[in-house]
Formats: structure tokens, sequence, C-alpha cells
């Protein structure tokens, strides 16, 4: 870096400039972000694509919706719906797959149906659940539920199956015997199988929220897409779509957070070794 | 376990299954009712719905046209996630810099981008092979990037001190290492690209098995409704079995051949 | 001597005429792991089981915990018939069976939780016998964080808390380094000096099951029996001087030359007598 030495007022620039690559290196996307931004920009003041408003409008629609409470009363029935879906999700799924690990006649009879679940496009469901139980509430839920509820019950499963069974010895030779093996010894060791179900399950659980609201098309955060997506408001459709991303994304992180909160890690994440 | 006793758990979980099979397809059959169309059907009126729709054409044709924009729009991103995952998983800034955006696309529900894919394109077989396109090449990508950025350092010094050529290195070395990540990738995307074609299906309504959706709900033919679904969705299962077994079968060969797994 | 002794000690634990067979893909249809296993433990007696692997031992290590029902045969342990894991008894394995999630001091209070046994109470119990072993100052590391001998400690620290009658060891030193061993048999004296616990310690090394036992059983293959049973007269309180015992070399090198007939030429009618009169001769004396 000292390999120049240019005059005093070049110098302050190129140490400026240093400093901020210096912290771009490693964050690249930054750049990115910002030459998408400054784009995106750029093209939609040109105006030559309908589909693509200036940003700057973009960012305007987003803070009216928000500040005159259209958004944030939608996003509130939809976190509902889907808080509500996962936790039926989390709950059953937990018991059919510890049910699954623990009586193999349930196993042999559930498995092919959660295997071709988990592989099935479960969207195609929901044209289905509209037309037999209409556009009320519980078709939402049951949306949700059946998105995320197979790879609880596959996790938890696995997760339980995998269990060393020299712990299970070993607990038993203490006389631990049923709920007790569970609760001591096999919950614990199937955390972390069950702990990326339960990631997988926000996830599917997201998806099968905005999908079946955008099908059944008036409700919630998908409805106010499609009401504006039929309506080609271009800076509202856009800035509906950044808040579906921005919502996934903080659910995602709440799962994250309560996971941390309720399920010790226990030492699980450190790898720290001995000499 | 003796010859007796493996025949023997393989003959109860037939019977387990079948029992279980038998029993779902009473209680739908019980619980149907075939008076009127626009009930929930039987399991055996739904079978005739089925057959009906397969006999006329109707349900194959729907199936077929829906299928080109599922071969398309998958096809488009392998051509596009391999050579750009294989580069962003070479050059460390692209990698770095695209990261953060592909998980943004993996973990948002796409179906939130279809509006706009529709204001691009209308609602032509261009959107929803786009609509494909943008389901299906989030996963590819992500697993080529992956997969060859994990290409074993120690393979990587071996070809440079056989002075191999870049593209060379690129064929024998990375390529083959990346290989098992690639091909999760392409699992995992074909499942994706087959939702993909149905949302874009539903939304985005052509002549396709949208359309046979569409139709059988202004008919309020429930029955017919149940039967499209249920095709779709085997054919979803199969796609995904038949990507199974080929993934298995291609590892068998690998290891097979090359002793190294 | 030891010996006197023990043949006037209460019964720990009598198993008589044990066998077990497992289904298998064999002609014949099963596999005889066990068959016709009389064995003894008296209070106080440190019993080692010797044998080539595949002998059963380990079976039959897992019978008289409990954790296996025995195809047929008997099994009494303090004058009560046992059918399943029992208090008196406690057990430590060759792959430590540590809770990874638990820290050490919550493993070695594993035993008092499941008795529900508050937990200032246990924690206090747990760290005595961690400083028994040897592991004071660990008790917040986690196995990850110690070495095989260390989790090993844990492991034994945390049978001797629930204070039983009866330890059940299998191989308990079979993971660790040869080194570490060494160092390890010398502690383990020493604690059983400390506890005199009953013993009953499975192991493929001759040299340990000498240097630790009162009584060597040895254990024959395909299918396990009892071969013969070598009383080890050495005294009390051993070091690592016994290892250099004469009389030490002779019991160990006794005992290997039984092993190796086994293990190398399938059991002749020549090795059969031989061990029969071995078993004469340490009954005589």
């Amino acid at each position: 870096m000292n390999a120049i030495v240019p005059a005093r007022g070049l110098r302050a620039e190129f140490t400026g400039f240093a400093r901020l690559f210096a912290f771009v290196r490693g964050r690249e996307w930054i750049v990115l972000a910002v030459a998408l931004a400054l784009g995106w920009e750029l093209a939609g003041r040109a105006g030559h694509w309908l589909f693509l408003p200036p940003l700057s409008a973009i960012v305007r629609a987003l803070v009216k919706m928000f500040a005159d409470g259209t958004l944030p009363a939608v996003l509130a029935g939809s976190a509902l719906t889907l808080a509500a879906g996962v936790a039926i999700s989390v709950s059953c799924g937990l018991l059919i797959g510890a049910a699954m690990a623990q009586w193999r006649i349930i196993d042999e009879a559930l498995r092919p149906f959660i295997d071709a679940m988990m592989s099935a496009p479960i969207i195609a469901l929901i044209p289905v659940f509209i037309a037999l139980f209409g556009v009320e509430y519980g078709t939402r839920l049951a949306t949700v539920v059946v998105f995320s509820i197979f790879p609880v019950i596959l996790n938890t499963y696995e997760g339980l199956r995998v269990v060393d069974p020299t712990l299970v010895d070993m607990g038993r030779s203490f006389g631990a015997r049923g709920a007790d093996l569970y609760r001591h010894i096999r919950l614990p060791a199937a955390l972390p199988l069950i702990r990326a179900g339960f990631h997988l399950c926000m996830l599917r659980g997201v998806r099968g929220l905005v999908n079946g609201e955008v099908l059944i098309s008036v409700v919630g955060i998908g409805g106010v897409l499609q009401t504006y997506g039929a309506a080609f408001a271009m800076p509202q459709l856009w800035a509906v779509i950044f808040t579906i991303v921005a919502f996934a994304f903080a659910l995602l992180g709440i799962e994250r957070l309560l996971v941390r909160l309720f399920m010790k890690g226990g030492g699980a994440s450190m790898r720290e070794e001995a000499a | 376990m003796s010859d007796s006793a493996t025949r023997g758990s393989a003959r109860r979980l037939l019977a387990v299954r079948a029992v279980s099979l038998v029993v779902v397809l009473g209680a739908w059959q019980y619980f149907g009712d075939d008076s009127r169309p626009i009930n929930f059907p039987t399991a055996w009126g739904t079978l005739q719905a089925l057959w009906r729709q397969l006999a006329d054409g109707s349900l194959a044709t729907a199936l077929a046209k829906s299928n080109q924009s599922l071969l398309l729009g998958y096809s488009l991103a392998l051509l596009v996630a391999l050579p750009a995952g294989t580069i962003a998983g070479l050059v460390d800034p692209i990698r770095r810099a695209i990261d953060p955006f592909l998980t943004i696309m993996i973990a948002t529900p796409l179906i939130a981008v279809v509006p706009v894919v529709q204001a691009m394109f209308g609602l032509s077989l261009s959107a929803r092979v786009a609509v494909v396109f943008l389901f299906a090449v989030g996963f590819l990508l992500r697993n080529t990037m992956v997969g060859v950025r994990q290409v074993d350092a120690t393979l990587w010094e071996m070809g440079r001190s056989f002075r191999a050529p870049p593209f060379t290195m690129l064929r024998k070395i990375v390529f083959p290492s990346a290989l098992p990540a690639i091909m999760a990738g392409a699992r995992l995307g074909l499942g994706q690209a087959v939702s993909g074609m149905v949302v874009a299906e539903l939304t985005l309504v052509g002549f396709g098995i949208g359309s046979a959706i569409e139709h059988a709900n202004t008919t309020f033919r429930t029955a017919d409704l149940i039967a499209i679904v249920l095709v779709v969705m085997a054919e979803g299962i199969l796609l995904s079995w038949g990507a199974r077994l080929l993934h298995r079968r291609f590892e068998r060969w690998r290891i097979g051949e090359h002793g190294f797994a | 001597m030891n010996t006197a002794l023990h043949e006037r000690a209460p019964l720990a634990i009598v198993a008589r005429g044990i066998a077990k067979a497992y289904r298998s893909s064999q002609p014949g249809g099963s596999l005889s792991v066990l068959e016709g296993v009389d064995f003894t433990l008296r209070a106080g007696e440190f019993v080692s089981i010797v044998g080539p692997s595949g002998c059963g031992k380990t079976t039959l290590l897992r019978i008289l915990a409990g954790l296996v029902a025995p195809g047929q045969g008997s099994l009494e342990v303090l004058g009560k018939v046992a059918d399943g894991p029992g208090p008196e008894r406690a057990m430590v394995f060759q792959s430590f069976a540590l809770l990874p999630w638990l820290d050490a001091l919550d493993n070695v209070a594993f035993g008092l939780e499941l008795r529900n046994i508050p937990r200032e109470e246990r924690s206090a119990i747990a760290a005595d016998y961690l400083k028994l072993v040897g592991l004071s100052g660990f008790e917040h590391a986690y196995p990850r964080q110690l070495s095989g001998g260390m989790q090993q400690r844990i492991g034994l620290a945390r049978a001797l808390a629930v204070d039983p009658a009866i330890l059940l060891m299998d191989e308990p030193l079979g993971a660790v380094d040869a080194l570490t061993r060494s160092w390890l048999q010398l502690d383990l004296l020493r604690i059983w000096d400390e506890t005199r616990k009953s013993v009953v310690f499975v192991t493929h090394d001759v040299g340990e099951a000498v240097l630790l036992s009162d009584r060597v059983v040895v254990m024959g293959t395909r299918p396990g029996r009892i071969l013969e049973e070598r009383v080890i007269d050495l005294p009390r309180p051993r070091s690592d001087a016994t290892r250099e015992s004469a009389r030490f070399n002779e019991l160990s090198m006794q005992i290997w030359r039984s092993l190796k007939e086994m293990v190398i030429e399938r059991p002749s009618v020549g090795a059969e007598r031989r061990s029969r009169e071995a078993r004469a001769g340490a009954r005589a004396s």
C-alpha cells in the first residue's frame, strides 16, 4: 500500500478509497445491491418497461402503505394465521413422528404417504381446499398445515430413529424406562434433526401461507398482492413483493430465535477439541 | 435374520400397507356423496371422473401443454445455473456477491413474483416458462456453487502440479467432484420446477392443467377437480422418485467405476 | 489370602445354565452365542472375563446387567431373582455412552437424576465422585472437549455415583490408547481399593485382567461357554510393580496359552484336558 507515495492531498483520497475497498471485500453483495438499485432507478425513470417502475416510486408506495396502516394490519392477520398453522403442524407432527419411531406398524402404514407428500407439488391441493371449504379462514389454516407438517413428521421420525442404541442401553442400565428414556435420552439426541425439521416447517409454512392467500385471492398479504397485480399498480405491487420478502425473512429470524430460546444448544454448536 | 424371518416381515409390510390403503379408500367411499357433482365425491366417483377425462383426451392434452413449460423452464434453468454456478463457485467475490440474493430467492415464496412476470410476458407460454425457470434456478445455482466451491483443495494442487490447462481442470477435476452436490441440486430443482409449473398453471391460466381445473370449477364438478389434482400430484411424485432412482443408479455407477466416494 | 476371604463372602450374583441364541441367516436358523454358562460373583470380588472377540462375553455381561433376557437359565442378584436392570447394578460402557449435551457434572449425576434426587444434592454427590476419579475442575466441560481417558473416568464416576453393590464393566479401557490404558488400570486399582465394589470386568487384555482381578474366567467361543477359571493370588494392594512380578507373568502366560489354543487351534481334546487339569489344580491351591 506504500508503493506509491503521492502528494498529500491525493493521498487522503487514496486512503478513503482503500478503506472503502477493504470494507467491501468480503461483502461484495453490497456492490451488487447498489449497482442493481441504481440500475433499477435509472431504468424505471426511462420508462421503457411497464413492469419496472423506478425504485424511488416503490419506496414511496411502501412507506405510504405502512403509514396508513393497511399493510401492518394485513401482515398481522397473515402472521397470526401462519403462527396458528405452524403450531398445529409442530405439535401434531412431533406426535406423529414420535409414534412412527416408536411403533413400527405406524411407520409401515404411514411412511409411503409421507414420502409421497414430501415430493408432491402440494400447491396443487389448494384448489381442492377452496372448492371444498370455500374461502374461509379454515382453508388458509389447512393450507399452512398441509405445507408445513410433513418435514416435522419426517425429521422427528429420523431423529428418534438414529439415537445411539448404546445411549439407550446406558439409560436402561440406570433404571430409566419409557417416558424417562424419551425425556432424558431419545428427545435430546434427536434434537438436531428435529430442529432442522422446524426450520423446513417454517420455510414451507410461509410458502403455504402466501400461496394460499394468493389463490384464495381476497385475504391476507397474498390477497393484497393479487389486488395490485390485477390493477397493474406496479409500484404498489413491487412494494408488496418486498414486504413479502421481508416478512419471510423476519419469520425465519423469529424461528431461529425461538429455537435458540427453547432448545438448549447444550454445547452442540461448540467445536472445541481437547488437546 | 433367517430367510423365513425376512420374508415374514416383508409379507407383514405388504399386509399393513394393503390394509391401510383399503381403510382409506373405504372411508373415502363411505364419506363421499355422488348424488350431485358439486358434492365431495366418493373414491369410485373420482375414478370415474378420471377415466372420463382421460378417455375424451382432455386430461392428456392439458398435461402435455403444462409439461411444455416444465420442460422448457427446467432446461433453461439448467443451462443458466450450471455455467453461472461454476463461475460463481470458482470466483469467490462473485459468489459472495450473489449468495445473499440466492438465499432471498430460496426463502421467498416465489408466487409473489408472478404478477410481475405477467406484466412482462402476458398470459403466454413464455410467462409460464419464466415462472418455472425462477422456481428451479435458485436451488440449482446454489448447489452448483457450493459443489464447485467444495472441491478438495488437494485435488486442485494435484491438477496444478501436472500443469493441467484450465478447461481440463474443469472437466476432469472440478466437475466430477462437484457432481454429487449438483445432482442434489438438480433433484431439488426438479421438485421446485414442478411446483412452479403448478403455480404458473393456476395463476397464469393457459390451455393446460390450469384451464382444466378452471373448467371443473366453473362447472362445479368436484370429482373432475380432484381427479385432475391427483394426476398432477402423481406426476410430481413420479418425477421425484424417478429422479431419486436415477441419482442412486448414477451414484452406484460412479462408485463402482471409479472406486471412490 | 483374598481367595479364602471371598469364599466366605455372600453371593452377589448367581447365574446358572445361561444360554442365548439369536436368529441368523446361517443354516439351522439360529446362532448360539452362549451355552450352558454358570457364573458366580461374591461380594467384594473383582472378577474378569477374558476371551477372544465373538465369544459372547459382552452378551453375558448384558444378561448379568439385565439389559438382555437369557434364552435359558436363571439369574439371581443379591439373593433375589432378577429380570431386568436394577439399582444394585451399574454399568460402565466401552464407548463411554456419555450424553453429549450434558457437562461432566450432569453426566455423573445422571443416574441420580433418574432417581429424582434434588439438584443440589446430586450435584454435590457428583462433584465428590468426579474428585474420586481425579477430574476435579472439569465439572463444566463437555464430553467432546475431553480425551477418551477422561470421558471414561466420567463414565466410571457416573456408575459409582449411584452407589451400586455391583459394577459391570464392558471392556471399559478398550477405546483408549495404550498409554492412557496403563494409567487408568492403576487408577482403577486405587478406586476399587477405596470403594470395594463387587466387579465383573470384561476384557480381551489378559495382562489387564490379571493385574486387576481376584479371579479370571476364560471364555471359549462358538458357542460361548466358560472354559476355565483361575484364581489370581497376587497380593493386594497391587501397583505398577505387580506387573513385573514373576507370579504375574506366570499367571498371564498360563491364561494366554489357553486363549491361544482356543483361537489358533480349534479346542482339541488335548486342550480341553489341559484346561480341566488347570481348573483342578487351581481348586486344590
